[in-house]
């Protein structure tokens, strides 16, 4: 909430030398004149623009964000049914991955390039809930990347020195088995939830 | 190499950078709907639509140092 004041507070800050600018139009400026113009049109609105980009990427990384489509709703319900049975419930109840972005955490392949492809899927995602055929059942374009699940658990003892992990380890990395053949569904929803 | 670049008269250069003032104006107030939206599709176009705006902006701007100082 504090966010959204400060940011609300930054566009008057930043509208308030534009109006002026416009008002006092000159071609032949004094020195002082095209500081003052630059930052009017790029230092402050460049920066009040990072400001709210960070705003609206920590909006859209919010699972309450994620859950407001309808045809997500069964998936955000089996984030808390079923006791802690599969992956999505273990995570999410067991306190394993945070709460308010739990699907951006678990759908949102490692690095930059997995940003950028969260980004891609959510604008698809977007354009087919306003404006497409939504199917009956949803799956994970080209599956579900293990590395995902590897990014947090690839490097723990826990994972590594597993006795039913070591001899698939190689097959694990290279994307052959994944989480899922083992440790699947991973949401309780009645098809389609676990691709 | 500066004596090939003609600068713009000061009607033009007025009309550029005044249209890019406006169109930043347009681009804060617009963008300014992610502070009281969480609606998906609201995000995505007052998002796009203000980083464009605001980018026309700093293209006025750029072409004003450019080419609009007589």
């Amino acid at each position: 909430m504090i966010a959204v004041w400060i940011l609300g507070v930054a566009a008057v800050v930043v509208l308030v030398p534009l109006l002026s600018l416009r008002s006092s139009m000159r071609t032949r400026a004094t020195p002082g004149r095209r500081l003052f113009t630059f930052a009017a049109m790029v230092a402050l609105p460049g920066l009040w623009l990072l400001g709210m980009f960070a705003f609206a990427d920590v909006s859209m990384r919010s699972t309450s964000f994620c859950l407001s489509c309808h045809e997500m709703k069964p998936y955000g319900a089996s984030l808390t049914a079923g006791g802690e049975e599969t992956l999505a419930a273990a995570h999410y109840m067991g306190g394993r991955s945070d709460r308010d972005k739990a699907c951006y955490v678990c759908h949102t392949k490692p690095g930059l390039s997995g940003y950028i492809d969260a980004k891609l899927r959510g604008l698809h995602d977007v354009r087919v809930h306003y404006f497409g055929e939504i199917p009956e059942t949803l799956r994970i374009k080209g599956g579900y990347d293990v590395n995902i699940c590897l990014d947090c658990h690839g490097e723990t003892e826990n994972f590594r020195d597993d006795p039913a992990h070591r001899p698939v380890m190689e097959d694990i990395e290279s994307g052959g088995v994944t989480c899922l053949d083992c440790h699947g569904p991973a949401h309780a929803v009645s098809e389609g939830a676990s691709e | 190499m500066s004596g090939s670049r003609q600068p713009a008269s000061e009607r033009m250069y007025r009309r550029v950078v005044r249209a890019g003032i406006t169109s930043q104006i347009a681009g804060v107030v617009v963008m300014s709907a992610i502070l009281f939206t969480t609606t998906p599709i609201l995000l995505t176009l007052s998002l796009s639509l203000g980083v464009f705006l605001i980018a026309l902006g700093f293209l006025a701007w750029l072409w004003g140092v450019v080419w609009g100082r007589a």
